[in-house]
This record gives structure tokens, sequence and C-alpha cells, in this order.
């Protein structure tokens, strides 16, 4: 018994511990009175420092996977984890503070909170974990002016262009310092020059910063970003191709992670 | 999530759609002002009727007789026993005889009263022209309005300071030995005149009615310290086998019906709550279907669920709250403004001013707990849907 219990925990640290993972994903919906399957049973790990791009046709199930790894959409079946940690077993309350804490998002369109402005949009996650005001106003100011936003901080997001508002909402996706950042075809409703320069971003942001980035398309040009490709159709995983193998230290891996959650307060 | 920013949030999506949060703030504000107002009409229409019924002072006088009893009898004995009473402050007797008033050969029957100026001093009846006697056995009468007009003399000042002869018969249960009644004949000097009295009655000082004989009193009046003590005095007074009336029981009749009266206008103005809570109800779910994008947003971005219905119950509460402040502000302006164009219009004419608008601090209380409620129970099914939105679905909302 004892014996048994030693030798399981001797396996799981050698083997090496994924960043991401999920282990037979199924997730289907109701529609009407028929389940209908999207995910039908999905196993995937994902390193740390990594840049997985995930393609495949519209409807094949890219989308409601990225959701499920935001702790979005609980599955059906199977499970997701974080650094080890099943975070279908948190209330919804717990996971959406995990959320905050871990993950960055950008979706195809970019969502406002129509009421605010840009700098206060920018600065909303922040808000959302109860960072103080004036620090969580700093710290968007900061990041606009990063992105070259800051004569724009007064304006509302809708008044900005397609591209704009896509970088803005990077912004907002950062500005928590997540060492996670998800992105659901960020570029799909860009032209090819402002699609590159966010794509650029994105890749300083997995090469220098050693985020790691998970990014749905259906664009087969973004697989030269990608240090892991996975290729989905019909709710599957057709093919997985690692391109490189991103070589990060344990201990580099822990700084990264320690510096973006301990910035802020929960 | 801060409050602060919580609150901030609600402010902002409530002044995004400025004329639809005006219009069901105002909802709620009229609601509210309608019902205030009507409550404050209802407490100041009794607070009129009362003040005209009696003043704090009679209210804590009870009176006393002996009824239809041949047992019990007032006298200077059970008058001790009823001052020693706890709660009571002083008892004064009163007495009544039938008699018959002639002022230069007319003729009129009437009833005279024995009344102490302690008793005037309770009573304060209304003296038209003249004074109230001198002391309680002085030679002096006074004299109603009806005495006086079935005497046949208009003018009243004509009559004060003549002679007016009563025949005075007294029963011999007020007499301490007779079998008969007895007659009486006496003359008083006229100096005041009493107001109204639709049968013809004098006040004569009581001392000249004990000084003919009479111990047993028709009456007595009592009066107790506190209005508090009235219930449990007139209890023990009726254990000693009177009979006991009091001011207060007509106040208490009059109380009970305006209480029922307001009963009857809350109800209307709950009528237009209920209207008011349906458009605020109506504008929170349409205001949460056209954010349904984004809570999702902001689900995605990590908000929890609580914090969620915490900003649609503040903006509810914001909406009930600012229309509860307005719509009691309004009510309360407009209850000044109806008091003052009374007064003036009762000043122009004449007649005594009312205040017919009576804001006591707990209906503005009142008021300001039913908005709270009014918005905690029409924000409570929105806030609860949004909060239960799919994050997903809803940033696939178009």
């Amino acid at each position: 018994m004892v014996i048994g219990i030693k030798s399981e925990g001797k396996k799981m640290a050698s083997d090496l511990q994924a960043t991401l993972e999920v282990k037979n994903l199924k997730k289907s919906f109701l529609v009407g009175k028929t389940q209908i399957p999207i995910l039908k049973g999905l196993d995937l790990k994902i390193g740390f420092g990594e840049f997985v791009v995930i393609l495949g046709p519209s409807g094949c199930g890219k989308s409601t996977l990225l959701n499920t790894l935001l702790g979005l959409e609980e599955p059906t079946e199977g499970q997701v984890f974080v650094r080890g940690k099943n975070i279908y077993t948190m209330d919804e309350d717990r996971r959406a503070a995990f959320r905050r804490q871990k993950f960055g998002v950008v979706y195809q369109q970019p969502n406002w909170i129509r009421s605010l402005n840009v700098i206060e949009n920018v600065a909303f996650p922040l808000n959302i974990a109860g960072v103080h005001h004036h620090i969580a106003f700093k710290k968007a100011k900061d990041i606009l002016y990063l992105f070259k936003f800051d004569q724009y901080e007064k304006y509302y997001p809708m008044e900005l262009s397609g591209g704009q508002q896509q970088k803005l909402a990077m912004c907002r996706a950062l500005i928590a310092n997540p060492w996670i950042v998800l992105a659901d075809e960020p570029t799909g409703n860009l032209d090819t020059v402002t699609a590159e320069d966010l794509m650029y971003d994105l890749k300083v942001l997995n090469s220098e910063s050693r985020r790691t980035i998970v990014m749905v398309t259906h664009n087969p040009e973004y697989e030269r970003y990608a240090t892991k490709l996975v290729y989905m159709e019909d709710g599957l995983i057709k093919r997985i191709k690692q391109i490189a193998k991103p070589i990060i230290s344990h201990k580099e891996e822990e700084e990264v992670i320690d510096l973006a959650e301990g910035g802020l307060v929960q | 999530m801060k409050y602060r920013f919580i609150l901030k949030l609600a402010f902002r999506n409530l002044t995004r759609y400025k004329l639809r949060t005006f219009l069901t703030a105002g909802g709620v504000a009229i609601s509210i002002g309608f019902i205030t107002f009507l409550t404050s009409l209802g407490y100041g229409l009794q607070k009129v009727a009362t003040d005209q019924i009696a003043n704090m002072d009679a209210l804590k006088v009870l009176d006393v007789d002996t009824g239809k009893s041949k047992i019990v009898s007032i006298n200077d004995d059970t008058l001790n026993k009823m001052s020693n009473l706890f709660g009571v402050d002083k008892v004064y007797p009163v007495v009544s005889v039938a008699g018959n008033l002639s002022l230069q050969g007319s003729k009129v029957d009437g009833i005279v009263y024995g009344k102490s100026q302690d008793v005037l001093n309770i009573e304060k009846p209304k003296i038209l022209a003249g004074k109230t006697f001198e002391n309680d056995s002085a030679k002096e009468v006074l004299v109603n309005e009806s005495a006086v007009k079935k005497l046949g003399v208009s003018n009243y000042n004509d009559i004060l300071g003549r002679e007016l002869k009563l025949n005075m018969i007294l029963r011999p249960e007020l007499l301490a030995q007779s079998q008969t009644n007895q007659n009486v004949e006496k003359n008083y000097r006229i100096v005041g005149i009493l107001q109204d009295g639709n049968s013809p009655y004098v006040y004569l000082p009581i001392k000249n009615l004990t000084a003919l004989g009479i111990v047993n009193y028709s009456g007595a009046k009592i009066k107790v310290t506190s209005q508090n003590n009235v219930d449990k005095i007139k209890v023990l007074i009726e254990h000693m086998g009177f009979k006991v009336s009091s001011v207060k029981d007509t106040v208490d009749q009059v109380n009970q019906f305006f209480s029922v009266f307001r009963m009857v206008l809350t109800g209307f103005g709950i009528i237009a709550v209920v209207v008011s809570c349906i458009g605020m109800f109506n504008t929170l779910t349409i205001s949460l279907i056209e954010k349904t994008r984004e809570i999702g947003l902001m689900k995605s971005l990590g908000t929890t669920k609580k914090d969620i219905r915490k900003i649609f119950i503040t903006e509810a509460l914001l909406i009930g709250v600012i229309g509860g402040i307005v719509g009691t502000f309004l009510s309360f302006l407009l209850g000044v403004f109806l008091n003052t164009s009374i007064y003036t219009l009762a000043k122009s004419t004449g007649n005594t001013p009312v205040e017919i608008f009576v804001f006591p601090m707990q209906l503005v209380v009142v008021a300001m707990v039913l908005s709270i409620l009014i918005s905690f129970l029409t924000g409570a099914y929105p806030s609860r849907r949004a909060s239960r939105i799919s994050a997903l679905n809803a940033l696939r909302y178009e």
C-alpha cells in the first residue's frame, strides 16, 4: 500500500509537469433536445513558454477548446489542468479569480464595456482584482504608453479603428501581467499589415517575456510563429507538430510565474 | 472588485442611457412621492381632527358619573378615594341640576352646572364676551349663547352685569337627607357668555351649590398625571362602580378611523408603487439583455458571479434610491406649498388656519426603506440572471 503510493509519486515527479494539459476532453451542447458533441475527446499537453497555434476549419471546436482552457465552459467529460491543478474542481467564482490571475485573453472581436473609456477599459482587469484605482490607472497609463496609445486614453474604444481596438485588447489582456495568453482569432478582422504587427507583438511576448501563448486561427500563414502546431478537425485533434522546444529552466519558469502573479493584489 | 468601482460602473451604465434612467427613476419618484403625499395627508387630517376635539390637557381628563347606579354616589369621601389612586393628579367635583332661568320676565329652562375654577382651567370653555368668575364662591354666573338667545337678548354686552334669577330643582339623591325635590331660587350676576351649546345652560361657581346642601355630586373630573395612565385609572374607577368616559375614548375612535383611512390612501399609493416596480423591472431586464456581451466579457476577464450580481443590484439601488429621495422631497415641497396656500387662504377669509399635510420623520424613513426594498425586489431577478449568463454564449451573442 505504502509502496504503491510512493512509486506513483515518483512517477509523477519524473514525468515533466505540463503547464496546460487537457485529458480526454469532451464537450457537447444541448441544442433543442439533442446533445451536439463539439469536442470529442482531446488530449493535449502544452509546455511552459510555448507558442501554440491551433489550426482548423470553422466549427471544429477550436474556440470551445480555448474557452474550456480558460475555465469558462465546464467540460462534459475529461479534465483541464493548469500546472497540475484541475481547474474544474473549483467553483465558478474561484475559477474567475484563478483566471484573472493567470490568463490574458484576446478575442476576434474586441468586446468593450461601452460606458468606460479606453484607459478605464484597459484598467478593468485590475479593477476586477480589487487593485486600488490609482495603481490600476497608473499601470493602464504605462501600458498604453508602451503600445503608443497614450493620446487616445480618453476616447471610447468604439471610436478607434479595428486594428487599434485589437491592440487595445492586447493591452487589456496584458495589464494584469498574466503568464498565459489565449488568443481566439486575434487577427480575424484585421488587414495583413496590422495583423502582422499584432503577431509580432505576440511573438515578442513569447520569446522575450516568456509568456505561454495559445492562439486559435484558421490562417495557416501563422504556422511560422508557432513552437507547436495543433491541427483540429471535427472536434478531434488530427495532428500535433512540435516545431521547436523552448529551453526554459525550471528556475526561470518559477521566476516568470512569481513575477506575473506576485504583481497582482488579490 | 472594490465597491467604489462597482458604484462607478453602475453609475456609468445609468448615465449612458440618460432618458431611460430619468424615466424609470421618475416613475419611482412619482410613486414614492404619491405614497408619502397621501400618507402625510392622512396624518395631517387626523391631526386636524384630533386637535379640534381636544388639547393635550383634555386628554388627561376622565369624566366620572354614577351612571344608572343608585348604590354608589360621588361625595367628598369617594372623591378622596379616587384622588388617592396612583397616577391621579387632582379630582374635581361637578354638579348639575335642572333649573329655570329668568331675566326681566323672559324665562327659559336649562341646566345649571356647578364648576370650580380648576375645572374651567381644564375645559377652557370659549368665552364670547365678559370673563369667567372671580372665585369658586362668587355670586356670578356664565350663560351660554343658546340661553341668551332664548331669553331674547341679541347683544351680549347688554346682558353683562345684569342679575339672572335661577330657580333650581335639587333632586333628593344630591342632598344629605331629603325625600323630595327642593326648589331654590337665587340671583346671580352675569359676568360672561359661553360659546356653543344647542340647549340653554349656565355655569355657576360650585360653592354656591354646595352651600345649598348638596353633598352628593352628579359627577367628577379626574385629572391624571400622564396620558398613559388614563386607561388603567379608568378601569380602577369603573371597578369602584362608576361610569367613566374620557375624551381619549373619542380621540381613540377618531384615530382608529384615520388609521383605516390612511391605510386606504396608502393602498392607492401602493398601486402606484407596483406600477413603478414593473417599469423598473422592465428597464433592468432590457439593460441586462443589452449588456449580455459585456457580461460575457467581464466574466472572461475574471469577474465573479457575485460581482456581476452586485453591479446589477447597485444599478437597481441607484434608480430606486434616487427616485425615492426625489419623490419624497417633491411630495414634501408640494405639502408645504399646499399648507402655505391653505394658511394664506384661511387667513384672508378669517378662518382658523390648519395644516393638512404633516411629515413625521418616520414617514421619510419609511419612504427610504420602501425605495430600497423596491430596488432589491426588482433588482433581484435581473441581477441573478446576469450572474448566470454563460460567458461563451454571451460573447457569441449578436
